[in-house]
């Protein structure tokens, strides 16, 4: 059990550290979009701790500003899908019926395409941006969310204290967030961290595939799709801004992990 | 207060209608405590819930009246149930446990009932919390502060059935309906729970109707008894009668 505390612990600190590392990015002196011809595809040095991309800007500039526009544009996807998600799967959950039958039906179907593709008929249809990959990543995580959500709520209703609180008079919509959604946290917050993840992971493709953000503004994904070009002559322009998100990726992945979360939990209540 | 005629729920789950609970009578006078006693599946949760409004589920058919002063419980719209529910009707459930809920602190499900009607009754925080208090003290907590900041998992079980009852009573309801409230616990804390509800109907004359199939708690606490068996009342009157000179078979068998 202690284990996933020192788990949820190192996940801590790891976040912590890249905010930090995104954070020192506005007091980086170097600008991002600034080209110079003298320090082209010069390695890491001193003045450029990662070295300098194919126009001469600080990578690491770039790779402070791109994590966070990363964290930024997941941030808010994560927000529309959990807010919708959580709407339709408590919804669902709770009545069941022919509105959960149709919802359940669209769900379905949604799951069935690949959120990239999803994102990617999206961009197609409304053109590329920011906006526009904050909505349909937000879209590509509506349904796990709800059925993740359903399925809790489902379990939840059966009991008792919701009977209670129906029989007080208690109107629905204060049931389902105030009595029953505190009961379900502990998979709320880890479909979070889980759908923030896979939030970072489907920008950086998005962006990789040239419809995320557009240059010169840097996300992690362009910048691994530009260094594309240098991999032999310049494997760093690659791997540093790489790193930086596996290391990212991997903190929340930590954080997200069910036992560590429940245990916490636990815990206070024992005290 | 509380008349229920010709009460009959029929289930629809499989092709031919199953009956729950048919021809209950009864009549529930003001501060009256009122048992129904009757074995595992006899309906008499079945009529509580119906009574308290909880039986709007399209698989089953109600028919008959529930009379609460002059409103029909069972034919009226969910508005008029909601303002009634709660308000008028407080209800304690068999486990204690379950009918918490375990994340809130115990406090704030006390007074749940109170905030919700917050607008209408015109009251800031510290009313309700004063309210909260006094009721957990009435229900027999000797540190309602402490009670009223914990959270269900750290109360023992006859406390959480207490601080169960104390919610359902914090509107001073005309009617409080326990659904097997003693029958999780020991029978020393049931005896505790049987002399709270006394001495509660006592004080405010709040009229009780004591679901249980067990008759020690049912002849120690009520005045009038139903007995119940298949959805059907078998026998009714006073305890003195029921248990002196129980007249049909079926109710001598379950007091020997």
């Amino acid at each position: 059990m202690n284990k996933f505390l020192k788990q949820k612990k190192v996940g801590l600190i790891i976040v912590g550290v890249m905010i930090l590392f995104v954070i020192l990015g506005l007091v980086n002196p170097y600008p991002f979009d600034k080209m110079n011809n003298e320090l082209i595809l010069k390695g890491p040095s001193f003045a450029h701790l990662f070295g300098c991309d194919e126009f001469g800007r600080d990578l690491l500039k770039r790779t402070q500003m791109g994590m966070g526009i990363s964290v930024l544009i997941s941030f808010f996807s994560v927000a529309i899908g959990t807010i919708v998600g959580t709407t339709i799967g408590a919804l669902c959950g709770y009545f069941s019926g022919i509105l959960d039958d149709i919802l359940m039906s669209i769900i379905d179907v949604l799951f069935a395409i690949p959120s990239i593709l999803l994102a990617l008929v999206f961009v197609t249809l409304f053109g590329s941006g920011t906006v526009q990959v904050i909505m349909a990543l937000g879209i590509a995580i509506v349904p796990s969310f709800a059925k993740m959500m359903r399925a809790e709520f489902r379990k939840q209703r059966e009991l008792e204290y919701v009977k209670m609180a129906k029989l007080i008079g208690v109107p629905t919509i204060r049931i389902l967030f105030v009595h029953i959604l505190p009961n379900v946290l502990e998979t709320f917050v880890n479909c979070i961290f889980i759908a923030f993840n896979n939030c970072i992971l489907a920008e950086a493709g998005l962006s990789f595939l040239g419809v995320g953000v557009q240059p010169p503004v840097a996300s992690l994904g362009t910048l691994l799709s530009d260094a594309g070009g240098y991999l032999k002559s310049s494997a760093y322009l690659a791997i540093l801004p790489g790193i930086s998100m596996i290391i990212l990726l991997f903190g929340i992945g930590l954080l997200s992990s069910g036992e560590s979360f429940h245990n916490a939990y636990s815990k206070r209540f024992k005290n | 207060m509380l008349t229920v005629k010709d009460l009959k729920i029929e289930f629809f789950d499989h092709e031919l209608p199953e009956v729950a609970v048919e021809d209950v009578d009864f009549v529930l006078e003001d501060g009256d405590i009122l048992g129904i006693v009757g074995e595992s599946g006899s309906g008499k949760s079945m009529t509580a819930m119906a009574i308290a409004g909880l039986l709007n589920r399209k698989d089953l058919q109600k028919s008959g009246n529930i009379m609460l002063d002059d409103v029909d419980l069972l034919n009226s719209s969910r508005a008029t149930l909601r303002s009634i529910q709660g308000k008028e009707i407080g209800i304690v459930f068999q486990d204690p446990l379950n009918s918490m809920n375990p994340v809130l602190r115990v406090g704030y499900q006390v007074e749940e009932a109170m905030r919700i009607r917050r607008k209408e009754l015109n009251l800031c925080k510290e009313d309700m919390k004063k309210a909260a208090i006094e009721t957990l003290a009435s229900v027999g907590f000797d540190d309602p502060e402490r009670i009223y900041r914990s959270y269900p998992h750290e109360l023992s079980g006859g406390q959480r059935q207490r601080a169960q009852i104390a919610a359902a009573l914090i509107m001073k309801p005309k009617l409080l309906i326990c659904d097997e409230p003693t029958t999780a616990l020991d029978v020393t804390v049931q005896k505790t729970i049987i002399d709270l509800l006394k001495k509660l109907n006592e004080e405010t004359g709040t009229g009780i109707l004591f679901i249980s199939h067990d008759l020690g708690v049912v002849k120690a606490l009520c005045k009038k008894v139903i007995v119940m068996r298949n959805g059907l009342v078998v026998e009714e009157g006073t305890v003195d009668e029921i248990f002196g000179n129980p007249k049909e078979e079926y109710t001598r068998q379950l007091i020997y």
